[in-house]
């Protein structure tokens, strides 16, 4: 989900623990306080490595879940309406759970436990999750037998070759561009040039991109190993589209579907109702189920608003859920302690990591014990602080998620996870060594609440350190133009960067590859170290995830420790809530949030 | 009475139509670019000219507004979301919605906010004021003249979170005030809105008790007043039938003043609530330089405020005689 | 025989030295010389509400002015962050540990939820911060209501007409929303780009919103007082000896226009402290970590707030009413000293 501008804002909206008081005296504290045991329960419940599936792990049916039972009708409650439908303009995490539901892609995540922390990825319309002979240079896919759009007719390798090719059209702009990208061998939007008007005026990608020799097979041709392509392909932004089904833009409001359940009706930012897709089988199927009979889903329910509904359990909400609303933050302390409600919650981490950039273009910040003292003088309590205390926010060692093949837990350089508010002492040391003390450092932070409470805590924490911290204020709306752009005056800023796929591939290069500083790319830190290039491009070659999660840690502590750019601050995480009747309720950590596909009604 | 009307309004348009100049001017003086909003994730100088072309940004200001103002009077169906008819202020920049469907759509709450708070703030603070007045110089004159002067000082940025403090968040008495449709759900409505109405009028009450007690003072002094009561008429009717006529007079005037400006959107109420009405509009519209929301809401605004202005002013000449429409 | 001129010079007062009316006509009141000044101020010392607030009110002024020496001696400042120097007194959420928001002998106001600012000073400081705007406000809005007001009402004719529909013109804006609108466009102007942007930039522009929409009342008060001085036989008068029209308005009419002036602008003063912290609420004003009255609300606005320290609201809330209050009976006060028929 990148960089994620609206989705992390909202998401961020999260606030402090509850108290039973009256009227005039507080009694202190907000009691979510005493969380040291939850911390390294979560730590505990980390993402173990995935690895890609073949032919028999990608055969349907999906396993049952233990004790479902089919029909019913399931509210569910969403605090955004979605703004697309078009699997193309599909990035955001709440029309990504969505789409779990109603879009089918070549691959896709077949959870491996019942607690939906281990996964592979496997061939969801396709009958593996690909295979390479070249290093992932060339990969095949062959459709299944049986599939078919939910108007009934056959998904063929035309509608594959059509959906990549509309990628490069115009009006395509919302959604993820990796496969774009890797077919035209550039970074950043060039690859528009490949394909100016996508497929709509007769051209097509040639042969020797995209192959479809029959109605069954899809070649992709790479010029470099692009060895996380069933990764790609897993996401909602690559699912299938119906060549004579694309009405181009109108698709956004009434694609052709190819999941379990279809839209019968929708009206934008009120409610939308998902039924059964009779066209699809569950044979072809090895990720989805297909219990509940119909989905209601009502927009504009904000967080208190479905967390006190599900709390209170009765009429229509006993079978309700909130695909992607957490519990707010005034219920949660409440909801987290109450041990009758534990069955009825889930609570995992987001895949985002925040990271206090150093601006290496700056001269100043080209001292290597100049940012090391930012490192050590960084107080991260206030970031945790601004969104709700350890109950939201997770003090962060390296720039690898717990929800990313290959994360440790016991990486921490600078000792945040002991002294969180900072050692200013050694920083100050390590400034006076540098001789820059009472160095202007400008401090770029986004204008919310929690923006403004969280950057001034710092930058006071910075000028304990004999930092001359000058604080500037960046519209939230362009925040991330503002910063990714390459002659910004901003020192240092904090971003949020979260996994597409559950592999570091989709955090380390985007960000710290040396080769796609750009304006407007996310190496916001700007770091170009030559060490960092060779090996992204040496890992980025290994054909085994599991191994190259590995070498990604390595590479994640050598970034944090040793080029000191970026400052890692926090995991995000949430707890998420159903009613009584709801089943199969589980926390996903690739889906980050709950798994729709699963759910049942008792 | 229709010359009267005639040139009112004449008068109010060319106050609109110089309102909606200044918001374009304003809006071009904000150092933000609509389409780096828009422009989504994969952002560069071609999409944003393309954006910039699409959304007509790449014309010249008053070429700009001409289009505008052409769109409003004319309705177009130039806009690639589709249709638009008059009034058409465009499509959102930020929703993709008709801007006069989301005006529109917002409304309701609006009107249900300002017409309950109006009802209580009405009943409540006449009612004091006149029962000071009957009571004049008594306890209950001193209680409700104190109780006035320290109320009318209360903010509602400081007596609405106060209020959602105790009642929602401490209590639970009350849900968290939302807006619910009255013709949807008539319940829900009520206690959606309850603690906002209270909010509201409170302070409203207490200015409008302080007015009408003094408002009324004034009449039981008017020599018709008097004379009436020489005439042996009874204090009650004299009171009742006699001077609280007189006494409405001022008070419609205000009244009317504040129900046009509450009806363009009570932005503080709105925003501490959370209510998704006018006011609320207006601040996204700022905050997501959303240039053709912005400029409907102040439009809206505008309009509700002079109308209101005309209103109270042919209003005059059926509740006083005394006054001529000229 | 004597000329007319001589039975005109032999007259019992010469309205050309400028002198107003009223004082000429005390002149005639034999010894008891006392000046409508003095008389208002006699009448205001027996007003004891009146008394009462105006040492409110100066109280307020006085904390606003002395804030630094009064932070000095108490040793703390607004800007520390509690909340990491000591962590001690905070949960992970930055709600203080005590009850009632952690007053205590060492912090007297408590401790603000969120990075833990000293709630007193804080609330001195924003005190300072907003009756520093507000002061200005009515001063630029005094001086602009003079200047349009009075040439409106003095000069007539077409100047009066267009200033009229001018402020018609301005009395049809939605005022909060044009205030939200505009002050970003004002911020930007002054922004430069690679400090912080100062306080000031801000403090300046909300003036400026709010001056630009606040004098249109106090411009129309003073356009029918001047209207109708312009009518009266001193104005004549000096008009007739050749006075010039500048000044006849600074020595004939002004000093007439003082006391409404002075009775408007108490009740002006107290509307713009309540709308510059409607702002700051509204995140439009003075942000963090600015001390500010509205900021201050803004903060108690928080859901951190609201559901855990409701101790914090009251020092903003309770302050800002006895302030209002004060004010506004100050200006009851100071309008019945100036002119006792008007009935309460």
């Amino acid at each position: 989900m990148s960089r994620g501008g609206r989705h992390v804002y909202g998401a961020l909206s999260v606030l402090a623990a509850g108290a039973l008081v009256l009227t005039g005296c507080s009694k202190g504290g907000s009691d979510g306080s005493g969380d040291d045991k939850k911390q390294q329960e979560n730590a505990k419940r980390q993402q173990a490595s995935i690895r890609f599936g073949d032919a028999a792990d990608s055969t349907g049916p999906a396993a049952d879940v233990p004790g479902a039972k089919s029909g019913g009708t399931m509210e569910v409650l969403q605090r955004d309406s979605y703004a697309h439908l078009d699997p193309a303009q599909i990035y955001v995490s709440d029309e990504g759970s969505l789409a779990s539901l109603i879009h089918r892609g070549l691959t896709g995540y077949k959870a491996t436990s019942g607690d939906g922390s281990k996964h592979e990825v496997v061939g969801d319309l396709a009958t593996d999750a690909g295979t390479t002979t070249d290093g992932g240079k060339t990969w095949k896919y062959t459709l299944k037998d049986g599939i078919k759009f939910a108007n009934g007719s056959p998904i063929t390798s035309k509608d594959v070759r059509h959906t990549v090719e509309r990628l490069f059209a115009p009006f395509i702009n919302q959604g993820p561009t990796y496969l774009q990208q890797w077919l035209a061998d550039t970074p950043g939007t060039a690859y528009r040039k490949l394909l100016k008007d996508g497929p709509y005026n007769g051209k097509h990608l040639p042969g020797s991109l995209l192959e479809t020799p029959d109605d069954k097979t899809i070649v992709f041709h790479f010029k470099t190993p692009h060895p996380d392509l069933p990764y790609a392909l897993a996401m909602a932004g690559y699912a299938v589209v119906s060549e004579k089904g694309d009405t181009k833009e109108k698709y956004d409001k009434a694609p052709v579907t190819t999941g379990p359940y279809k839209v019968q009706s929708f009206k934008s930012g009120k409610s939308m109702v998902l039924v059964k897709n009779t066209n699809w089988d569950p044979k072809t199927d090895p990720i989805r189920h297909q219990y509940v009979d119909k989905f209601n889903i009502t927009f504009n329910q904000q967080f208190e608003t479905s967390t006190k509904a599900l709390l209170a359990d009765s009429g229509a909400d006993q079978t309700g859920v909130s695909f992607n609303n957490q519990v707010d933050a005034g219920n949660l302390s409440q909801v987290l302690r109450d041990a009758k409600l534990k069955s009825r919650t889930v609570s995992g981490y987001q895949p985002y990591v925040g990271q206090m950039n150093i601006n290496m273009s700056h001269p100043a910040m080209k001292d290597k014990t100049v940012r090391e003292a930012i490192a050590y003088a960084l107080p991260i309590t206030p970031f945790v602080r601004a969104y709700g205390g350890n109950d939201a926010m997770e003090v962060a060692g390296g720039l690898i998620s717990p929800t990313v093949s290959g994360y440790d837990s016991a990486f921490d350089p600078f000792g945040k996870k002991k002294k969180p508010a900072g050692d200013p002492e050694k920083a100050k040391e390590l400034l006076k060594k540098a001789g820059k003390l009472n160095m202007k450092l400008t401090f770029g932070y986004i204008n919310t609440p929690e923006g403004q409470q969280y950057s001034t805590a710092m930058a006071a924490g910075l000028k304990k350190a004999g930092f001359n911290v000058q604080r500037q204020e960046i519209p939230a709306e362009t925040f991330y133009d503002q910063v990714s752009k390459l002659n910004n005056t901003y020192d240092i800023f904090h971003t949020a960067w979260g996994a597409d796929w559950p592999s570091a591939s989709t955090v380390i290069p985007p960000l710290y590859d040396g080769r796609v500083i750009a304006d407007g790319a996310q190496n916001y830190s700007q770091v170009n170290d030559p060490k960092v290039n060779s090996e992204i491009d040496r890992i980025n070659k290994i054909t085994d995830p599991v191994k190259s999660a590995a070498e990604w840690e390595k590479l994640d502590q050598y970034i944090v420790k040793d080029v000191v750019n970026v400052v890692p601050t926090a995991y995000y995480k949430q707890t998420q809530i159903a009613g009584s009747k709801v089943g199969g309720l589980v926390y996903d950590d690739v889906i980050g949030g709950i798994d729709p596909r699963r759910l049942y009604i008792k | 009475m229709l010359r009267f009307l005639v040139r009112r309004i004449i008068g109010a348009v060319v106050i609109l139509f110089l309102l909606s100049i200044v918001t374009f001017l304003l809006f071009f003086g904000v150092p933000r670019d609509p389409a780096l909003l828009m422009c989504g994730k994969t952002c560069n100088p071609d999409s944003i000219a393309n954006i910039h072309h699409v959304l007509g940004l790449d014309k010249s200001i008053p070429e700009q507004y001409g289009i505008f103002l052409h769109n409003l009077v004319m309705g177009s169906d130039q806009f690639a979301q589709g249709p638009c008819p008059a009034p058409c202020f465009g499509y959102s920049y930020h929703t993709n919605e008709q801007v006069w469907g989301t005006l529109m759509d917002r409304l309701p709450t609006t009107v249900s906010l300002t017409l309950g708070a109006a009802v209580c703030f009405l009943i409540v603070g006449l009612g004091t004021g006149l029962l000071a007045a009957w009571r004049r110089g008594t306890l209950i004159d001193k209680a409700a003249t104190g109780g006035a002067m320290i109320v009318s000082a209360l903010q509602i940025y400081f007596l609405g979170p106060l209020a959602l403090a105790i009642l929602v968040y401490q209590t639970h008495w009350f849900d968290k005030p939302s807006y619910t449709d009255f013709t949807k759900d008539p319940a829900t409505w009520f206690a959606g809105l309850i603690i906002p109405w209270v909010v509201l009028s409170t302070i409203f009450a207490a200015q409008y008790t302080r007015m009408s007690r003094s408002s009324m003072i004034e009449q039981l002094q008017e020599e018709h007043v008097r004379t009436a009561r020489a005439k042996g008429m009874s204090r009650r009717y004299v009171f009742f039938r006699y001077a609280w006529r007189g006494s409405l007079i001022p008070i419609v005037t205000i009244f009317g003043i504040d129900l046009g400006s509450l009806l363009g959107g009570a932005i503080i109420t709105e925003y501490t609530f959370s209510l998704p009405g006018l006011g609320q509009l207006a601040v996204q519209s700022v905050f997501f330089s959303d240039l053709p929301l912005l400029l409907g809401v102040m439009l809206f605004s505008a309009t509700m405020i002079l109308l209101f202005n005309i209103i109270v002013d042919a209003a005059y000449a059926f509740i006083d005689p005394r006054v001529r429409l000229a | 025989m004597t000329s007319p001129i001589d039975i005109e010079g032999g007259g019992t007062s010469v309205v050309v030295d400028g002198e107003p009316q009223p004082e000429t006509k005390s002149d005639t009141v034999k010894l008891e010389g006392r000046s409508p000044g003095q008389l208002m101020w006699t009448r205001f010392k027996r007003d004891r509400t009146g008394v009462i607030s105006a040492y409110v009110v100066g109280f307020f002024f006085l904390v606003g002015l002395l804030a630094p020496l009064i932070s000095k001696l108490y040793g703390k400042n607004p800007y520390t962050v509690y909340a990491d120097e000591r962590p001690e007194l905070f949960d992970s959420a930055g709600v203080p540990v005590q009850p009632n928001g952690g007053i205590s002998g060492e912090f007297w106001f408590g401790l603000e939820p969120g990075n833990g600012y000293d709630v007193f000073t804080k609330l001195i400081y924003g005190i300072r911060t907003s009756l520093m705007i507000s002061v200005a406000v009515t001063l630029a809005v005094v001086v602009t209501g003079i200047l349009l007001g009075v040439t409106a009402g003095y000069v007539g004719g077409k100047t009066d007409y267009f200033l009229g529909r001018f402020i018609d013109f301005l009395l049809a804006f939605p005022a909060q929303l044009f205030f939200i609108a505009s002050m970003p466009v004002v911020v930007s102007l002054f922004v430069s780009p690679r400090d912080e942007t100062p306080t000031y930039v801000r403090v300046v522009a909300l003036i400026l919103v709010q001056w630009f929409l606040g004098w249109m009342g106090l411009g129309r008060l003073l356009r029918g007082t001047a209207l109708a001085l312009r009518e009266r036989e001193f104005i004549e008068a000096a008009k007739v000896s050749g006075a010039s029209p500048w000044r006849i308005i600074r020595k004939e009419i002004l000093p007439n226009i003082v006391t409404p002036l002075l009775v408007q602008s108490t009740y002006l003063l107290p509307g713009f402290v309540t709308a510059e912290a409607g702002l700051s609420y509204l995140g439009v004003g003075i942000v963090e970590p600015t001390p500010d009255w509205g900021q201050m609300f803004s903060k108690a606005s928080t859901e951190l707030v609201m559901q855990n320290d409701i101790t914090y609201m009251f020092f903003p809330g309770i302050s800002m009413i006895i302030f209002v209050v004060a004010f506004n009976l100050l200006g009851d006060s100071v309008r019945d000293a100036f002119d006792p028929k008007t009935a309460r």
